[in-house]
């Protein structure tokens, strides 16, 4: 057993420079998850995230931010390696970090940062509409003139993570005009129109349809080149953070599968005892290791570069990724054998993240074609 | 019609063969219910009443026990006519039939089981009168299958049956389970394992349900108590189970197959490419994905054509014994590959997890949650590890 190198459970993101801020961070997040007892997110998980201020965390310096989307990635992985299934990632990683960036932002974007560092209240965003992926441009969900400063919405969006529970929604459409705008809806306007479902991962998600929706003009947080900026900020944002809950994810599957190799007995030796076995285990961690590289690249990636250099970076990230998830996603299943297609076994759950996060992220092929584009 | 695979009209089958195709084909598409192949093409799992109606279906036709020889009342099909009859019954929508009683236990009565047995459970099983499961696997009991525990202690003219089994396949819907049992302790502990057939209404039986990841309830775990099994089920002589256990696997490797549910799935994986939009083109109309699809087509006609030509030569008696681990590690791969390129092809939109209710069943596919499922293919029936393990002492000795 001592022969197969076991990943420890708090090792941090394997960021290119080793930050002690950073690591007492992780330290504290991983005690403070040990201790919980997987209540409801808001109710368990929020207080105890404020408490270690991590909504402040990662936002820009002025709202007492340190670290940026490094930060809100160690978050995230660490989140998601507990098993925990929560909006932080679209609501604290991705959503408040961009609108922070707006300049001049409008009242209730204001108000709603306030609410969202202080972890009083949650925003999501409708990223799907017909397409098999996430929709970046060409919306159908048009927003017209209604006159007098008010507007009409029409349109549908689907899968929209934690729809049923966000305070916000944060919807991107198309104006008359063809250009980008971006929409921050309240509970009350939005949450008649949820068709509410659950994910693969347990996530809960809704759909939603648009038919002349009456807007008000202050729900009209960006147009044109701001609201490209914003959305873009958002989605790489929301997608290195979700390459961290996927580098968090593996982390437990390959633990696990470790220590049940370990234990699991048949033929009178432990299953780790043959050598099929122990490669396949190698080549999982090996994955890990290319996956923990490219999670860090693109949290460094989001803050740091160029547009170019950050699709390149967060292209990359995703087709490593991607492939790592499936890859050791199965293999772990396959060497617990049986029992690992138990419900009940934790192994089946990461298992069913690691699915979900490869579709979130989008199709590998879908990377390369950015890349080559 | 065309083959799935656009195959050639003539030069895989003789003309008898064609012919026999299209009699099968006709048959079906005659008497399968139309609401339980348009289920099951919607990606649904057939549940025991529609096993029973279309077993029944075929019954009256002679056809339910479809891979039996004539002299135990099936219709005494060549394997080549089975694996016909197998594809245009999975492609039309039809449900498999139990391989439980079928395939598994039924041989080894043939074999095996004395007069009695044969004539009380063959027809019951061809009616499905009777529904089988398997009792092989416990929790200390997996690959190494030769430890198991479960006890049977011989008390006058009964079995007096201890233990536990688990991962058994449709024991909540079954009435009999076949058991291998410790029956002594020998030093070789091969040697000291029997076969038994017990109905599963004995009193001291529990059956617990376990949920598998797809959140269906598919397997379960099967506890014996003090349950009291007539020795005259016991099959053979006692102490000899492992042998027939041992015949028993070899059959289910070789049956393994399922070349037509691929073929079936593979269409589906076509209708799902023809509606999945990725930016907003579909999906058939991008090359990165012709080309997984285009690939794994490729992949699957040499693995339906491996198991045609392995018949072909088991027919003419070259039998290898590379030809059972190898087809079953293909057809389980190959299975489990076209459910992880449906989920691809569906993108976000296989993540809805099993909706309930009509509206929004509409148009679901079930793609992650069959993806989940079929993780089992290469762990069940001798994992496909057990298999590459089997091949090599084949081929290294
Ligand atoms: C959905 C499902 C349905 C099933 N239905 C039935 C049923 O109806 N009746 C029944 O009796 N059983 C059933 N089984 C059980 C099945 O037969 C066992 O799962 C199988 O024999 C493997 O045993 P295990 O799960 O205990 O895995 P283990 O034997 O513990 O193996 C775990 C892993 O180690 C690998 N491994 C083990 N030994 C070796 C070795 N020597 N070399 C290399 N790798 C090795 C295995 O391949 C596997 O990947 C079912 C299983 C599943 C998943």
């Amino acid at each position: 057993m001592n022969s197969i190198p076991v990943p420890t459970k708090t090792a941090l993101p394997l960021l290119f420079e080793p930050d002690d801020t950073l690591e007492m961070l992780a330290d504290m997040l991983s005690r403070a998850l040990a201790g919980q007892s997987g209540g409801h997110w808001r109710e368990e998980l929020w207080p105890m995230l404020a408490e270690l201020g991590l909504f402040a965390a990662v936002m820009p310096e002025r709202y007492g931010g340190y670290g940026g989307a490094r930060t809100a990635a160690l978050v995230c992985r660490l989140l998601a390696g507990s098993g925990v299934v929560s909006p932080y990632a679209v609501s604290s990683a991705a959503i408040a970090p961009s609108l922070a960036e707006l300049d001049q932002p409008a009242g209730r974007v204001t108000a709603l940062l306030e609410a969202l560092v202080e972890g009083r209240q949650v925003a999501t965003i409708a990223l799907h509409e017909v397409d098999a992926l996430p929709v970046l441009r060409d919306f159908q969900t048009v927003l017209s003139g209604a006159g007098e400063g008010q507007w009409r919405l029409d349109g549908a969006k689907r899968m929209i993570a934690f729809a049923q529970e966000a305070d916000w929604l944060v919807l991107p459409a198309r104006n008359e005009a063809g250009h980008l705008v971006i929409i921050m809806l309240d509970r009350a306007s939005f949450s008649p129109l949820l068709q509410p479902c659950t994910l693969i991962d347990s996530m809960p998600a809704a759909d939603a349809s648009f038919s002349g929706l009456v807007i008000d003009e202050d729900a009209i947080v960006a147009v044109g080149e701001q609201a490209e900026s914003l959305l873009r900020g958002i989605v790489d944002r929301l997608t290195a953070a979700q390459c961290a809950e996927a580098v968090g994810a593996m982390a437990y599957m390959i633990n696990a599968t470790a220590e049940y190799l370990g234990v699991r007995r048949q033929f009178g030796q432990p299953l780790s005892a043959h050598q099929a076995l122990r490669h396949r285990y190698v080549d999982m961690t090996i994955q890990q290791a290319k996956a923990e590289t490219m999670a860090a690249l693109a949290a460094t990636a989001v803050d740091q570069e160029s547009p170019e250099q950050r699709d390149r970076a967060l292209a990359r990230a995703r087709y490593v990724i991607v492939r790592a998830a499936w890859f050791v996603s199965q293999e772990s299943i396959q060497m617990h054998g049986a029992i690992g297609m138990a419900n009940e076994t934790p192994v089946s759950g990461y298992f069913k993240r690691l699915l979900a996060l490869s579709l979130w992220l989008g199709d590998e092929d879908d990377a390369l074609e950015g890349l080559i584009a | 019609m065309m083959d799935v695979l656009g195959y050639p009209e003539s030069g895989l089958f003789s003309a008898r063969e064609m012919k026999f195709r299209n009699q099968v084909r006709d048959f079906v598409a005659e008497n399968l219910p139309g609401e339980i192949a348009a289920r099951l093409k919607c990606g649904h799992h057939a549940n025991r009443g529609e096993i029973e109606q279309w077993t029944r279906i075929l019954h009256e036709r002679g056809w339910s026990a479809y891979c039996w020889p004539k002299e135990f009342g099936g219709p005494g099909f060549t394997s080549v006519e089975r694996y016909i009859f197998e594809e245009e019954c999975a492609i039309a929508g039809a449900p498999e039939l139990v391989p439980f009683g079928l395939k598994m236990v039924a041989p080894v009565l043939m074999k095996y089981g004395d007069q009695r047995q044969r004539d009380h459970f063959l027809p019951r099983i061809a009616r499905l009168d009777d529904f089988w499961c398997q009792g092989y696997s416990e929790p200390g009991s997996g690959s190494d299958l030769a430890s198991l525990k479960t006890r049977a202690v011989l008390k006058g003219d009964h079995y007096v049956v201890d233990g536990q089994k688990i991962w058994t396949t449709s024991a909540h819907d079954a009435d009999w389970i076949f058991c291998l049992v410790r029956t002594s302790n020998e030093t070789k502990r091969q040697n000291g394992i029997s076969f038994l057939l017990v109905d599963l209404s004995t009193p001291g039986i529990e059956i617990r349900p376990i949920i598998t990841l797809d959140g269906k309830h598919e397997i379960n775990e099967v506890w014996f108590e003090g349950v009291e099994v007539p020795v005259e089920n016991r099959v053979g002589e006692e102490g000899m189970g492992w042998t027939y256990a041992k015949y028993l696997l070899e059959h289910e490797r070789l049956n393994f197959g399922g070349m037509g549910f691929c073929k079936r799935e593979l269409t589906r994986l076509r209708e799902m490419a023809a509606t999945s939009l990725r930016h907003g083109r579909p999906l058939l109309e991008h090359q990165s994905f012709r080309q997984r699809l285009t690939a794994l087509e490729a992949e699957l006609a040499a693995i339906d054509l491996t198991n045609l030509r392995f018949l072909r030569e088991v027919e003419a008696g070259r039998e290898n014994p590379l030809q059972a681990p190898v087809l079953k590690i293909i057809s389980s791969e190959i299975q489990q590959a076209i459910s992880e390129l449906q989920v691809r092809a569906l993108g976000s939109k296989a993540m809805p997890f099993n909706p309930q209710g009509i509206a929004s069943n509409a148009g679901h596919y079930f793609a992650a949650e069959n993806y989940c499922n079929m993780r089992k293919t290469t762990i069940y029936a001798g994992s496909n590890e057990i298999q590459r393990n089997i091949a090599a002492k084949g081929i290294f000795g």
